[in-house]
């Protein structure tokens, strides 16, 4: 977020330069689909674009497409996990997290990446925006709408859950 | 603390992919922009169409009921021979179709309009559209219907569309009902609050002139409706007889008296006059 100050506000294409390819790869973290991430990204975009006389004034308007996005991807998990319980009407909420659990290490391949998606969203989202974005705790916690105590919780919670298959990977390398 | 920041990145930002080309990315996303724009613009360009659309017709709305008289209808004699005067001032399908219509403003006679009516020797008959033109040509804005022997004359005949002001009540007792009564000489509109007749379905008017005054009516075939009254200046009107199928209307100044008669023969409405003395 530092880097900010190198955006000129008026310009659309700077921010969306400097921002895009972050705000995917932490929504990628997220959700777990690039594509998806990357669609909901790219939305975001083209309604701050449509809005930009008012959104060029504001002090963060990376952080209003930053929202816009989260909440895409939000209802496009959403109504991922409805089409899955529409298949498998009598499956239970937890099959359903498996399976995305499973279709994130199918992406991944990686065992992290299926604990990952056992995390619950705040987690994700608070882990993705520190450690993918470079968000600071602050900027964490200002992006979720939560106070920094809350954020410090998430990632603390999320870096527990997370260590196990860290320090793993680590002692593979 | 550090190290542990540092092994998370890593381990996140390879679950996040490889680094993506945001020029290439903005490239591709261009078009959507470009598109979003032009939707945007064409959605802008299709309200502001809407809105002018709606501005002028609401100022055609207004300067047509501004120049739309209301009218005054004499509906109902009293028993004591005083006629009933209720007024109306034009519907919306009047206005809109004042605008949209020049065939108001010009009446058609008798014999163009409808054959059906018979007149006699020194009747003027004449059928005007349903739209409303004949009810301002009845009575005038604002004028009052009956006058006393000795009232200032009106400007112009009620037959002619003009205001049809006759004077303050006289002493043939016959003045208009005070409270629908619109007031003398006033240039403002009547308050309204009768039943507007709706501009569909409903029979021409006709109106019959005789010298103490004029009778509007309309004919649907089997019976004579919404008759009113327009006495001439210094003249009095009263119904003598008012059924469905026949009508007699006096017009009484001094010693004068002019009878108009309508009856329905065979479907059609035959018109006498007399006492024309």
């Amino acid at each position: 977020m530092a880097d900010d100050a190198l955006v000129e506000p008026a310009d659309f294409d700077a921010l969306f330069v400097q921002h895009f390819p972050g705000l995917v790869r932490a929504l990628t973290v997220v959700c777990g689909d690039r594509e998806t991430a990357a669609d909901c990204v790219q939305e975001a975009f083209v309604r701050a674009h449509q809005r930009w006389a008012r959104l060029a004034s504001y002090d963060d308007p990376v952080g209003w497409v930053r929202h816009v996005a989260f909440n895409l991807a939000r209802d496009a998990r959403r109504r991922r996990v409805r089409g899955a319980r529409a298949q498998l009407k009598l499956v239970s909420d937890e099959r359903v997290r498996q399976d995305a659990a499973a279709e994130m290490a199918d992406h991944s391949g990686s065992t992290l990446a299926a604990e990952l998606a056992n995390l619950s969203r705040r987690q994700r989202e608070s882990l993705a925006l520190r450690y993918v974005e470079g968000l600071s705790v602050a900027e964490v916690a200002r992006a979720l709408g939560i106070s920094e105590g809350a954020a410090k919780f998430h990632l603390h919670q999320g870096r527990e859950r997370l260590r196990p298959h860290i320090e793993r990977l680590q002692g593979d390398r | 603390m550090h190290d542990d920041d540092e092994l998370y990145r890593r381990a996140l930002g390879g679950l996040a992919g490889p680094p993506i080309d945001p020029y290439a990315a903005l490239r591709e996303l261009e078009p959507r922009l470009n598109g979003a724009h032009r939707r945007r613009v064409v959605t802008m360009s299709a309200s502001l169409a809407a809105v002018a659309a709606a501005v002028t017709l609401a100022v055609g709305v207004a300067v047509a009921t501004r120049h739309q008289e209301p009218s005054v209808k004499v509906v109902a004699p009293a028993s004591d021979g005083s006629a009933h005067i209720e007024s109306s001032t034009p519907t919306v399908a009047g206005v809109v179709s004042s605008l949209t219509s020049a065939t108001a403003a010009a009446p058609a006679t008798t014999a163009e309009r409808n054959p059906s009516v018979s007149s006699e020797a020194g009747v003027e008959e004449t059928v005007e559209g349903a739209d409303g033109g004949a009810a301002s040509s009845a009575a005038g804005r604002g004028g009052e219907v009956g006058g006393g022997n000795g009232g200032p004359p009106a400007s112009n005949g009620p037959a002619k569309g003009a205001p049809g002001t006759a004077g303050p009540g006289g002493g043939t007792g016959s003045a208009a009902t005070p409270a629908s009564t619109a007031p003398g000489g006033s240039d403002a509109p009547v308050p309204t609050n009768a039943p507007t007749t709706p501009a569909a379905n409903v029979a021409p008017v006709r109106t019959v002139s005789s010298r103490g005054g004029t009778v509007s009516y309309r004919f649907n075939g089997s019976s004579i409706t919404d008759v009113q009254l327009a006495p001439a200046p210094g003249w009095v009107g009263s119904f003598d007889r008012r059924e469905s199928d026949r009508v007699e209307v006096v017009f009484r100044q001094d010693d004068h008296n002019a009878t108009i008669s309508l009856r329905v023969k065979d479907g059609r409405v035959e018109v006498s006059t007399d006492g024309e003395s």
